[in-house]
């Protein structure tokens, strides 16, 4: 893919949206493309997790001991929790569709955290948002 | 206190124990430095939060739904899903004894994410912390 379409690509995703031309390129240097197949199992339940993705397209669905708990779309993300936490994985990810991704691995993930403060600022309202919700939840 | 037992006082913070010096001052800068006498409330579940709080000294009782769920103390930091999910406070803090804390509102918080790119780290780390702790428990 020419340069320029691959930044154009990155600037769709939500999380990236908003960022300027710069930041742009800093991740694009940093993240890996990665074309999955339908079926591919892409973080798996109690292992280590050494990657944090980005859906650039496709449908992927996560289970917890087998049981289906949520589904993950273009422009959504997932395997922080590990990576910050250094963590097993919580759930399976599976991807539905044939799925494009942009993976960054620990030390890239950690780069883009440093270099591009916005991202950071933009996972931490995307966990509280999770967070609330999950307090929310364990009052009932 | 000079302004360098304030930077050491800073320091002594797990959350910004990593920060450089000029990162303190900047926190510094934009935090405010308070002290509450016990009893005080310093949020109230369920009213709208526009305060990220950092304990110096300390202790405070965490109440959701009238129940006490956790206690504070120093080092400990609370706040900011309310201002990272714009969401109202979803818990009551209110100071067991003699409390310092720092204080910094929404926009010096912002503020402060952008220009210490270390504690966008740091705090996502704690939110996934207790994300995993939540899921865990709903697991179960």
């Amino acid at each position: 893919m020419k340069k320029q379409a691959y930044l154009e690509r990155l600037a769709r995703v939500p999380l990236f949206r908003s960022l300027t031309k710069g930041d742009l390129q800093r991740i694009a240097r940093l993240a890996t493309p990665h074309r999955a197949y339908a079926g591919e199992v892409l973080t798996k339940e109690g292992r280590a997790g050494f990657e944090f993705f980005v859906i650039g397209d496709g449908k992927a669905t996560v289970r917890r001991k087998g049981r289906k708990v949520g589904a993950l779309k273009k422009g959504d993300y997932f395997g922080e929790l590990a990576l910050l936490e250094r963590v097993p994985r919580n759930a399976t990810i599976t991807a539905d569709t044939d799925m494009e991704l942009w993976v960054l691995d620990g030390r890239e993930f950690g780069a883009v955290l440093r270099e591009v403060p916005e991202i950071a600022v933009k996972l931490l309202a995307g966990m509280a948002h999770r967070l609330s919700k999950a307090d929310a939840k364990s009052l009932h | 206190m000079t302004q360098r037992d304030y930077l050491d006082h800073l320091a002594e913070v797990p959350l910004f124990a990593a920060c450089a010096r000029n990162d303190l001052k900047l926190i510094a800068r934009r935090a405010e430095n308070v002290h509450v006498s016990k009893g005080k409330e310093l949020v109230t579940e369920g009213k709208p939060g526009h305060e990220f709080f950092v304990i110096a000294s300390g202790q405070a009782g965490v109440k959701r739904k009238g129940k006490k769920i956790a206690t504070l103390k120093k080092g400990d930091y609370f706040g900011e899903l309310a201002l990272l999910d714009r969401a109202p406070r979803n818990a009551t803090v209110v100071a067991e004894t003699e409390m310092e804390l720092f204080i910094l509102g929404q926009r010096e918080f912002s503020g402060v994410l952008d220009e210490v790119p270390g504690l966008g780290h740091k705090l996502l780390a704690g939110m996934a912390r207790r994300l995993r702790e939540h899921d865990a428990k709903s697991v179960h």
